[in-house]
């Protein structure tokens, strides 16, 4: 590691080497000064770097590959002290409520800002807050970084409203790069964790409801409605112009789906470039060559006009 | 679908040149069905914003990412909410669908019998403990997300299968306990005792569950078809009225009409929870984080 760890504050240095662990720099455990003798010292000092040395890269970068940014290198603008605390509090006022109060804002005001309901933001953030990009840390200096909330948040923001990644800096205080990463992990989290189960073929219980409810409305036998969409996407490289330039001259990229009557998502194939039609894009789908292959969807019988019928 | 697809025996084609009137009310038909999934483009990019706008990533993967993460959430938030929706209130299928459960077990991933999903969503009606009903609603959700259920989202039919029993909307403390005590089910009054245990809005989430059912009582509404649609709408409202609670089918607000989402058989006492995992660093904040914890564990 570099030289910066040596300009540790002295206070942290002081504890016993045993101590010094990633965990005992959480702790106010703080010997006074006069406990100490001037021999230890040195030796305190020398082990508890050689200790940061050995330990404190492998934890570190072993859990979370992160860029070398600027910050704290000489020549380089310093970091801004951005108080994490205020931020993390503004979240909690606003909408958990603090000191006993209730939340500034109810549930409508989260949904509006959040486009989620609150259940459904709690349970990512469940499930998100101990991933290691988004635990809190510590840096070098021993000081609590951003809160999982906070990046939670800030990353909600720019789904939610479709802004830039430092827009919502003010109002999280953790600073845009830190939420655009967050943005990165959090959508990578959420597809893992989540797709098996929210975005995935319907299995045969469920045709059986797609079809009942489709046969009420009119359509016996109907799994739904296929269309595609073009998602418009303005950082295309040159490279890739010509075969994502869609029929509006503006390059896309080509979203096709299969949704019910409660517009839930029974099929979802992103990613073909924005030349293809909707034929095209049918032809390379997943969709398409299950139903060639008679791998999906699965023998599900029902009946058009009294005549009995499966599933192609 | 539309005029480009070709004729494929899984697709359903309209006709070219509709002359009788059977055939016109078919083509009526399939494209007032095939609007749903238009309706989608545009309530995905409205709930989302990230996807109404170009997309700034440069990375195919990212993109890719992105939109996904738009129609998970979407869906999501649809499992949560269908039970309060103009369509399936309507749905003639769902006032038949308890009986259907109940009679051969082999409905739609019906995990826990009718009548007691009935009770599950009085517990959301009524105004007692919604803590109880919470904790069980982590269970069936919990089970739904690591993928160990064979309960699908679609299940929610089993769910709002108690939606057209036509309930009254008066669920009671003993309605609550009734609900509690079968496993997944009363994954509604979980959702809506977490609202309420947080602390936010009170007395309005209890009662818009009840109102939601309320909507879906009377069989009268499902007339069979599509047709019914425009009748269905304001009779649905008016029985919202007589529950004392305003409903919209769309409400935005709260966690209203129930989740009835991911229904699972396992117990929800088996399951640990998330909330019950320590966090390190959580002491600076751990008086204010123990009201979310709490709170969370209805999610």
């Amino acid at each position: 590691m570099p030289a910066a760890h040596l300009s540790l504050p002295l206070l942290l240095l002081l504890q016993p080497p045993a101590m010094f662990s990633h965990t005992a720099l959480l702790g106010p455990r703080r010997r006074a000064p006069s406990e100490i003798d001037d021999d230890d010292n040195e030796i305190v000092v020398a082990l508890s770097v050689q200790s940061i040395r050995l330990h404190r890269p492998a934890a570190v970068f072993s859990l979370v590959r992160r860029a070398r940014t600027g910050g704290s290198r000489r020549g380089r603008r310093q970091n801004e002290l951005r108080d994490f605390r205020s931020g993390i509090h503004n979240i909690m006022r606003d909408y958990i409520g603090v000191h006993g109060l209730p939340p500034i804002y109810d549930e409508a005001d989260f949904e509006r800002r959040f486009r989620m309901p609150r259940v459904l933001f709690q349970r990512i953030y469940e499930a998100a807050k101990d991933e290691p990009v988004f635990q809190q840390r510590i840096n070098a200096t021993g000081q609590l970084q951003a809160h999982p909330l906070q990046k939670s948040v800030g990353a909600l923001r720019v789904l939610a409203y479709g802004e830039a990644a430092d827009r919502a800096v003010k109002y999280v205080r953790i600073s845009g790069s830190t939420i655009r990463r967050a943005v990165g992990h959090l959508t990578r989290f959420i597809v893992q964790r989540y797709q098996s189960t929210y975005l995935r073929k319907p299995t045969i219980d469920e045709l059986r409801v797609i079809l009942a409810r489709n046969k009420e409305r009119g359509l016996p036998g109907c799994i739904g409605s296929l269309d595609c969409s073009h998602w418009q996407s303005s950082a295309c490289p040159k490279g890739h112009a010509g075969a994502y330039q869609d029929r509006h001259g503006t390059r896309s990229i080509v979203m096709e789906t299969i949704c019910d009557e409660d517009l839930y998502i029974h099929h979802f194939f992103f990613g073909a470039p924005g030349s293809l039609n909707d034929l095209n894009v049918l032809d390379i789908s997943p969709l398409f060559s299950d139903v060639c292959a008679g791998t999906w969807p699965p023998a599900c019988p029902f009946s058009i006009n009294g005549r009995p019928r499966t599933m192609p | 679908m539309d005029g480009i697809y070709p004729k494929y025996p899984f697709f359903v084609a309209p006709y070219r040149i509709p002359v009788t009137s059977v055939e016109q009310a078919f083509n009526r038909l399939q494209k007032a069905v095939g609007k749903d999934v238009e309706h989608l483009y545009a309530v995905m990019t409205a709930r989302f914003h990230v996807a109404l706008r170009p997309s700034r990533a440069f990375y195919m993967a990212n993109i890719a990412t992105t939109a996904r993460v738009v129609a998970i959430m979407r869906n999501m938030i649809t499992v949560l909410r269908r039970n309060g929706y103009v369509s399936r209130r309507r749905s003639a299928y769902y006032s038949h669908q308890s009986d259907d459960t109940a009679a051969d077990g082999g409905g739609p991933v019906g995990v826990a019998p009718a009548a007691d999903s009935c009770h599950g969503g009085e517990a959301g009606g009524g105004t007692g403990d919604g803590d109880g009903g919470g904790v069980h609603g982590d269970g069936g959700g919990r089970v739904g997300e690591l993928g160990t259920d064979s309960a699908p989202p679609t299940a929610g039919g089993s769910g709002s299968g108690c939606d057209g029993r036509g309930m009254p909307p008066v669920g009671g403390s003993g309605d609550d306990l009734d609900g509690e005590g079968v496993g997944g089910a009363p994954l509604a009054a979980g959702r809506d005792g977490g609202g309420r245990s947080f602390g936010v809005s009170p007395p309005v989430t209890g009662g818009r569950g009840g109102g939601a059912r309320a909507g879906g009582a009377p069989p009268a509404l499902s007339g069979g078809g599509g047709g019914a649609g425009a009748d269905g709408g304001p009779p649905a409202a008016g029985e919202d009225g007589d529950g004392g609670v305003d409903a919209g089918p769309l409400a935005s607000t709260g966690s209203g009409g129930g989740t009835g989402g991911i229904l699972g058989p396992v117990p929800s006492s088996t399951l640990p929870s998330v909330s019950a995992l320590a966090d390190p660093f959580a002491g600076i904040f751990g008086h204010m984080l123990a009201a979310w914890g709490r709170a969370t564990d209805a999610v």
